[in-house]
């Protein structure tokens, strides 16, 4: 997607991407702040300098927003924070395992038992299927969660992403340190470095789309999309 | 005074900024001030996330505004410090007197 408009109003795509980085409670005042600041340079600059702007104000907003849970962090929000990891880890163990998994057990069982669809999909592919699905909804079911907690959804997914990155690079050098290579067989670091980039890209991705689905399903209704360059006009 | 009163130097001008504008602190001014005052360049994300903090401490208060179209059609969200922030400000600046007290540095630059 690229930012289109024209140039007396803000890029659309660095708004959205900044809406979906805030908390539905903020989102209006850091939103409405930039829209300000962007009428009052498209008058001073003219639009393309105000664009360019805009989006750099943009990405450093969602950069240091992004950011924020893990900066020093007060006594009770680190509870709450740390709460709320347990209670993901939990969540999506649970969403793993059951129903979800169960089900698309049972379901695949059923399927394989009356189409002998094994012979076509290879097992593992399946289960990564499976897997993806859990991780998705486990990132909706985060981004709902989150601002109960008063956090904000895209920098709780996004910590579980660096969370799982950190685990994926640790987890296949620890199992080849205590039971030896499987099969025998020496792995080269370009293939453990494709594997946890095939792992942080599939899993991780499936959780941010997930979280990117929950924060939209909470975006608040008073916010209204007024287009801010013909405010601008007035 | 408990740890969690301390102010972080992000927040310790943040928080004057909020007392400088009085009514007329929101996201847009407040960066501007700390901007005009520091020539530190800073995005209202920075402002947001710790005044958000702040909130969440009790050293500051927010209040939704009405929306105007000036913003789009966006509501503005004013800052306003508490009895608390106010305090935690004070004892900051006691913290820094008493440690800089009897620097020759510090008086050089007095």
């Amino acid at each position: 997607m690229t930012s289109n408009g024209s140039p007396g109003r803000p890029p659309r795509f660095a708004a959205w991407l900044v809406e979906l980085f805030t908390s539905t409670e903020e989102a209006d005042g850091v939103l409405g702040d930039l829209a300000e600041e962007f009428n009052e340079n498209v008058v001073r600059d003219g639009g393309v300098a105000a664009r360019r702007r805009y989006r750099r104000q943009a990405w450093h907003t969602i950069r240091d927003l992004a950011l924020s849970p893990l900066n020093g962090p007060s006594p009770s929000t680190t509870k709450a924070r740390s709460l709320l990891l347990t209670m993901g880890i939990g969540l999506a163990w649970f969403v793993m395992t059951w129903p979800i998994g169960m089900a698309t057990n049972a379901m695949a069982r059923g399927i394989v038992t009356r189409y002998p669809i094994d012979a076509y999909i290879p097992a593992s592919v399946l289960w990564a299927g499976v897997d993806l699905l859990a991780l998705l909804v486990t990132g909706v079911l985060a981004a709902i969660v989150a601002p109960v907690v008063r956090l904000r959804p895209m920098s709780v997914a996004l910590a579980v992403v660096a969370v799982m990155a950190l685990v994926f690079a640790v987890d296949y050098p620890l199992a080849v340190w205590l039971f030896g290579p499987p099969g025998g067989q020496q792995r080269t670091l370009a293939f453990l470095a494709l594997r946890w980039l095939r792992g942080v890209s599939m899993f991780g991705g499936a959780i941010l789309i997930g979280a990117v689905i929950g924060r939209l399903s909470t975006t608040s209704s008073c916010a209204k999309t007024q287009p801010v360059g013909q405010a601008a006009s007035r | 005074m408990a740890r969690r009163d301390y102010l972080g130097e992000f927040e310790h001008i943040v928080l004057l900024a909020v007392m400088r504008l009085g009514n007329d602190a929101y996201g847009v001014t407040v960066r501007r001030e700390i901007e005009t005052r520091t020539e530190r360049d800073i995005s209202i994300g920075a402002v947001y996330a710790t005044l958000d903090r702040m909130e969440i401490k009790g050293l500051v208060r927010s209040r939704v505004g009405e929306p105007t179209a000036a913003r789009g059609g966006r509501a503005k969200r004013h800052f306003q410090i508490t009895r608390r922030g106010v305090a935690a400000v004070n004892r900051t600046h006691e913290a820094l007197r008493n440690m800089s007290d009897g620097l020759v540095v510090a008086r050089s630059f007095a």
